[in-house]
């Protein structure tokens, strides 16, 4: 049975190392920005084998039962982001635009939101939730999901700004800068999205 | 070629319990920083069921921290370590799902919170099997703190052989060939960390001449990503023996240290189990 449980692991290694190399000299036909449904479903078809063959692997190989359980359910329950199950999707599917979310005062400066008890990782993975959340309710202009994200950005910046100091009174502009990737080159557009300052 | 518990030593067992101790410490040391309020916006995991909007209080957080502490400094001393673990692994779950219900999931205590519930669970059922005569084979080991280890190690294993399986799902395969679009949010990274509170110019800017330097070679960048990705998928052969094990968990770490240059993601708590439950130095010293 043990040798069992290490022919599940080996042959795992094995079939998952295949496709990341044959995906790296095969070419790249599908659109990489704009999933569409043929994709999704085959993803969610790709998912779905993979559970099951954790699931069969656990059984038949007790020794490393727990791997495979915590694999099968990473997949399955994880799906929705349920701790501590995750796929650990970040940098996942590497796209030709990236984006940041800047906090500037007047003169273009980065402001030092990390000084008044912003994140900045988490205040740009906020901004993305809340974007998400405005195309979901139907709001299909990009400017005003923008602009209804940058909202509850700006209401957090305000529950936060100190009564003193340089950052009591100053006008916090918040910016995304896009990073797109062209013929190999780099571009980057920087897009003021909203002004906040003191009630 | 098989696949068998490692006979671990007391001692090397003691530095685990250890090791995770401090890492349960550090991890609870920081819950004040950046801790969100309101109620949450996003709920995940178990806050879709239960309101965690009390968990926001700065007062339930210092009785959470001290509770971890205390339950750390049990298990570390060998002290009631099947309720201690059940604290922590429920303290965790809990303090995670509430940080992430807030419109932004950090997986940096992810990793953390699987090996508590890998132990927890491990734990339980090496007392039940004793306690009611079940023999489940080699799903259990003879004691139940290796029990607990094992259970530990293959469910950080399982979390970066999920992660690489991802990167091969949401990119149909072809993440190493797309990887050099990653340096763009490598630039990202160094845009906002300006706003932190620290500075930390000078790594920043190595890291720009790197990044740029790296953006006009995409073929040697294929290759940095595709050794990250290898390794991550290989990290189940750890499990055939604690050489490999050993093997892996530097390269696990080597590779937590390449996306600190590159992607200016540490994840140092990663690090540290990946050290104490696979590279396990102490093993080496019998």
């Amino acid at each position: 049975m043990s040798s069992a449980g290490a022919l599940t692991l080996v042959v795992a290694v094995a079939a998952s190392w295949g496709v990341a190399l044959t995906g790296w000299v095969a070419s790249d036909r599908h659109s990489r920005d704009r999933p569409n449904a043929s994709s999704k479903r085959w993803r969610i078809a790709t998912m779905s084998l993979v559970v099951a063959s954790a699931i069969t692997a656990a059984i038949v190989a007790p020794a490393a039962s727990v791997f495979w359980l915590f694999v099968a359910l990473n997949f399955a329950v994880g799906l929705r982001e349920n701790v501590p199950f995750s796929r650990y999707p970040m940098f996942s599917n590497p796209e030709t635009k990236a984006w940041s979310l800047r906090f500037e005062d007047s003169r273009g400066q980065a402001v030092k939101i990390g000084k008044i008890g912003l994140a900045p990782h988490i205040a740009k993975k906020r901004f993305a939730t809340e974007l998400r959340a405005a195309r979901e309710r139907g709001m299909r202009d990009v400017a005003d999901a923008r602009r209804t994200a940058a909202g509850v950005m700006a209401g957090l910046v305000e529950q936060h700004r100190p009564p003193g100091g340089p950052l009591a009174a100053c006008p916090i502009t918040i910016v995304m800068v896009e990073y797109i990737l062209e013929s190999g080159q780099l571009r980057r557009v920087k897009i003021p999205i909203l002004e906040t300052s003191p009630q | 070629m098989s696949l068998e518990v490692p006979s671990w030593s007391t001692t090397v067992l003691d530095v685990m319990r250890i090791g995770l101790g401090f890492v349960v410490i550090k991890t609870f040391s920081v819950i004040h920083t950046f801790r969100p309020s309101g109620e949450p916006p996003f709920p995940v995991g178990i806050a879709r069921v239960v309101n965690l909007s009390w968990a926001a209080s700065h007062s339930t957080a210092r009785w959470m921290q001290w509770g971890a502490y205390v339950a750390a400094l049990c298990y570390a001393a060998d002290l009631l370590v099947p309720f201690a673990l059940l604290y922590l692994a429920a303290a965790t779950i809990l303090e995670v799902t509430f940080r992430s219900s807030y419109g932004s999931v950090n997986h940096g205590d992810h990793l953390l919170a699987a090996v508590l519930t890998a132990q927890t669970a491990g734990v339980a059922l090496w007392n039940a099997a004793v306690h009611w005569g079940w023999d489940l084979g080699a799903l259990l080991a003879d004691s139940q703190q290796t029990t607990g280890a094992w259970w530990a190690v293959q469910a950080i294993v399982a979390v970066y052989f999920t992660s690489g399986l991802s990167k091969l799902l949401n990119s149909g395969g072809h993440w190493i060939r797309r990887s050099p679009a990653l340096l763009l949010n490598a630039y990202g990274r160094i845009d906002t960390d300006e706003m932190m509170a620290k500075g930390g110019w000078d790594s920043q800017r190595r890291s720009d001449a790197l990044i740029t330097w790296l953006f006009s070679r995409p073929t040697i960048t294929k290759c940095l990503f595709a050794v990250g990705l290898l390794v991550e998928l290989a990290a189940p052969i750890g499990l055939l023996g604690e050489l490999y094990l050993f093997a892996v968990g530097l390269a696990l770490i080597a590779l937590h240290k390449g996306n600190r240059i590159l992607l200016g993601l540490p994840f140092p708590e990663f690090q540290v189990l990946v050290f104490v439950y696979l590279v396990n130095v102490p093993q080496f010293f019998r």
